[in-house]
């Protein structure tokens, strides 16, 4: 029975169930504003950041580095090192990541470590960025020697996605109906081929969904590369991932705060962008998803 | 049965089995490996993070003051204090109003997604949902900074527009979309049979979602909160640019406030490092691991309460 | 079946529990070379598990405790190195059909290609062997690309059949295959049976007694786990079984 289809089954409305029936439209009216009123603030700030922020977006400020103590110029360098960020840390995160979802969905027996490693996940998946940046700066700048780099910030931030890939991985695989793997293995096919002839082309798009929610999140983050590898203010270009370069994030957390005599514009630009190229990733990851529910093999 | 195959195939058969017999647990072996990693980061985010304040906890904390103390002036040049009393009342001010906003917004929606919408009208509101939280703390720091800080001064006649109130808006909006989503799973995890035997006695549709589905899931619905809260605590770069500078424990919501997270962020990039100072905001890392950590694994047990059940 | 007949699989003592619940309690029998050997029983007899134990599948049970052994041609199975090379030699066909999630030619190909085998030919002339000996050929041979999972429950059998064919194997258990399969396919399936006994080794488990009783050339009787009786279809079909509660379950006065 569906759930929507419930309110006209009832014959004889006694005064009792016409109270608690008004009762009811209260509360969905109420649940409904409520809804409502959630979804209010991000179509607001969709809006205000367009009005405020779209004049400052031309193709000097998209293309070209800031100038005159970031009062001018564009934004350039920092969608690069956003770009850069993202790149390296998913490079890391993604595979490590799928791996353990693969385990954990597929090899880890029912044990006591097996919880470990799960409880593991859900409290790495906890830990305060802040926290996340401190490790970086503990293990990745100091303790390895990787200095303030794109490499370290960008292994801050892998290890900072992981647990939700790892989810997801796991999320998707599970996805796969085990009748399938219990087929392939009694046709003497190894743990590894049903794997990878069965299971991950049938998981692949779920597996991809949540490693591009995770791009989007990692682009977001500021804490995170603060203290390991993005820079307030560095009009060129990262060479390598030993060099330091801007972020998006962190520019707009800089001109916003740090910096006088910013065009008002411009933080909202800033916002305009990095909010757009998140909006994007999620826009491609729920493109993604329904397709595939459309094109399921069973 | 005959065997078809001849010597040729018989060949190149062995050949390939030979290299997947290398490969394969190569593979098994490197997967088991990834498996173990989220234990290992865990223990390597306590241990790096401890041991890099580990000198100054060990020798130099005054633990009782670190717990008890309001004052933080870690700069002072004639007494060093290190309290995080003002730091923890500005994180638990904070995440208090963020609750009282997105714990009533946030388990509503749940119900009204779950319990009342539909087909592509459900779909529609719980994309928006993951748009909400797809967000950059950054852009919603800007948020407070730039729309919310001029709105509260006008109409509180405030001083200051950066303060409790500002942060805890903040980040009550941005706490809502893991409670929508994580309580709407607790009520999905109740059985459809729960809501027909309501509905068959003739209660109401509403009847049904406050006598019997928050019942059934209320540990659910719990570890949502409970998440919830572990978001507000982590967040960092939003409370930094929404809740002022303030080091104090706030009288009102309209106190400028200084989080823990705030703290680090603020102050990390300006410390020696090694010094005391720089330590001390180990210490506090160390503080909110363990904060978030309990929070995180009392959900994670409430969770893992309902799909045994 | 004559004493001078080969045994194919010799069960001895084999029990099977999970987490402290037996599902089969020292079951010890032999199956001969090229016979039928259907077991009948209600729900919860232990008859799949005994298959399970066969192919080892019961490995990827993570409570279940197994004594006793089986034996393939004399070769206990629980010494044998590679698990997947003893599969390939056993066919074995679910209650409900699983077709994978791919092209029909792709599921019968899979086991060969699993298997290292890749000549392109060859396969073709393997897939459609299989498909024929299967009884599904006809309807599917102008759609080969089509996705096995897509086609009707009683073709999905059969190709599950085919694929379990697909190996060549020695022994072929099949377990229920009718539950989920409309009377005339099933028919036509007992006929491919009939046909492939020449061949391979067949181990029925079913939940119909008549089926027992047309197909098989010995029946096994298992409840709780315990092997009642086991005999030729002769007896077991007949008022003269040693054991009356075999007599009762096949006039089916329970189960």
């Amino acid at each position: 029975m569906s759930r929507g289809e419930t309110e006209h089954t009832d014959f004889s409305a006694t005064p009792m169930t016409e109270a608690s029936h008004s009762r009811q439209k209260i509360a969905r009216a109420f649940l409904g504003i409520a809804t409502a009123l959630l979804l209010l603030p991000l179509f607001a700030i969709i809006g205000l950041l367009v009005t405020h922020g779209m004049s400052a977006i031309t193709a000097e400020f998209l293309l070209e580095a800031p100038t005159a103590g970031m009062t001018a110029g564009g934004i350039y360098p920092a969608i690069i090192g956003t770009l850069w960020l993202i790149g390296v840390s998913l490079a890391v995160a993604a595979p490590i990541g799928i791996m353990a979802g693969i385990y954990l969905n597929e090899y880890a027996p029912e044990n006591w470590v097996t919880r470990m490693i799960n409880l593991a996940i859900v409290n790495l998946a906890g830990v305060p960025s802040i926290v996340h940046a401190l490790f970086g700066v503990g293990a990745f700048v100091l303790f390895l020697g990787l200095g303030t780099s794109i490499l370290s910030a960008s292994l801050t931030l892998a290890v900072m996605t992981l647990p939700v890939i790892i989810a997801s991985t796991k999320e998707a695989l599970a996805s796969v109906p085990v009748a399938f793997r219990h087929a392939s293995w009694t046709l003497g096919a190894s743990r590894w081929q049903t794997i990878w002839h069965i299971v991950l082309p049938n998981s692949v798009s779920g597996i991809l969904t949540g490693v591009i929610l995770q791009v989007s999140r990692a682009a977001g983050e500021t804490a995170p590369i603060m203290f390991t590898g993005a820079a307030f203010y560095l009009p060129f270009l990262p060479q390598s991932v030993q060099d330091q370069c801007m972020a998006l994030s962190m520019h707009l957390f800089t001109v916003s705060t740090q910096v006088p005599n910013v065009p008002e514009a411009f933080p909202y630009a800033t916002a305009l962008v990095l909010l757009t190229l998140v909006v994007t990733f999620n826009f491609f990851s729920i493109g993604l998803r329904t397709y595939l529910r459309a094109r399921r093999k069973w | 049965m005959t065997d078809t195959t001849s010597g040729t195939d018989e060949g190149q058969v062995s050949t390939s089995r030979r290299i997947a017999a290398i490969v394969e647990p190569a593979i098994e072996w490197l997967i088991r490996l990834c498996g173990f990693s989220a234990i290992f980061f865990v223990f390597g985010i306590f241990f790096f993070v401890f041991s890099s304040g580990a000198d100054f906890i060990m020798n130099r904390l005054d633990v009782v003051e670190f717990m008890t103390s309001p004052e933080w002036y870690p700069t002072s040049v004639s007494n060093k204090r290190y309290g995080t009393l003002a730091l923890v009342a500005g994180t638990l001010s904070v995440t208090t109003l963020a609750m009282m906003i997105a714990v009533p917004f946030g388990l509503g929606t749940a119900v009204f997604i779950s319990e009342f919408c539909d087909g592509p009208f459900k779909e529609a509101l719980k994309i928006i949902v993951e748009f909400l939280a797809a967000i950059p703390s950054v852009v919603w720091g800007f948020i407070g900074l730039a729309i919310m800080n001029p709105v509260i001064i006008d109409v509180f006649n405030a001083p200051i527009g950066l303060n409790v109130l500002n942060g805890g808006v903040i980040l009550g909006l941005m706490s809502v979309p893991i409670i929508v989503s994580i309580g709407e799973d607790a009520l999905k995890a109740v059985p459809d049979t729960y809501r027909e035997a309501s509905l068959a006695l003739g209660a109401t549709k509403w009847q049904t979602v406050y006598k019997v589905l928050f019942p059934a899931a209320r540990s659910g619905l719990l570890a949502a909160v409970l998440l919830g809260v572990g978001r507000a605590i982590g967040e960092t770069i939003a409370v930094l640019m929404a809740t002022g500078h303030a080091v104090q424990i706030p009288n009102s919501p309209l106190d400028s406030v200084r989080t823990l997270t705030a703290t680090i962020a603020a102050e990390l990039g300006e410390t020696a490092q090694g010094g005391d100072h720089y330590q001390a905001l180990f210490a506090i890392g160390v503080l909110l691991f363990i904060f978030t950590f309990a929070v995180n694994l009392t959900a994670d047990l409430l969770v893992r309460g309902i799909k045994n059940k | 079946m004559s004493d001078l007949a080969k045994k194919k699989i010799e069960v001895s003592g084999l029990s099977v529990s999970y987490g402290g619940v037996t599902a089969l309690d020292s079951i010890s029998l032999d199956v001969y070379e090229h016979e039928i050997l259907s077991i009948i029983g209600p729900a919860n007899a232990g008859k799949t598990t005994f298959l399970n134990c066969i192919n080892r599948m019961i490995d990827s049970i993570p409570d279940a405790r197994v004594q006793g052994t089986v034996k393939i041609d004399g070769d206990d199975v629980r010494q044998v190195r590679d698990v997947n090379a003893l599969r390939r030699r056993i066919g074995m066909v679910f209650p409900l059909p699983v077709g994978l999630p791919m092209s029909i030619y792709d599921n019968v190909a899979y086991a060969p290609r699993m298997a290292g085998k890749t000549d392109k030919t060859r396969l073709d002339e393997l897939v459609e062997r299989c498909l024929r000996q299967s009884a599904l050929f006809d309807e599917v041979k102008d759609r080969m690309g089509d996705l096995g999972t897509k086609l009707s429950g009683g073709q999905q059998q059969r190709l599950t059949i085919a694929r379990a064919l697909s190996m060549e194997p020695e022994i072929l258990c099949l377990d229920e295959f009718s539950i989920a399969v409309d009377p005339v396919t099933t028919m036509r399936i007992e006929e491919v049976l009939k046909e492939l006994r020449k061949e391979v080794t067949i181990v029925l488990v079913t939940n119909l007694v008549q089926q027992a009783k047309r197909l098989a050339d010995r029946t096994a009787l298992f409840l709780d786990g315990k092997l009642i009786e086991l005999d030729s279809n002769e007896i077991i079909f007949s008022r003269r079984t040693a054991d009356q509660r075999t007599f009762q379950y096949v006039q089916g006065l329970f189960g």
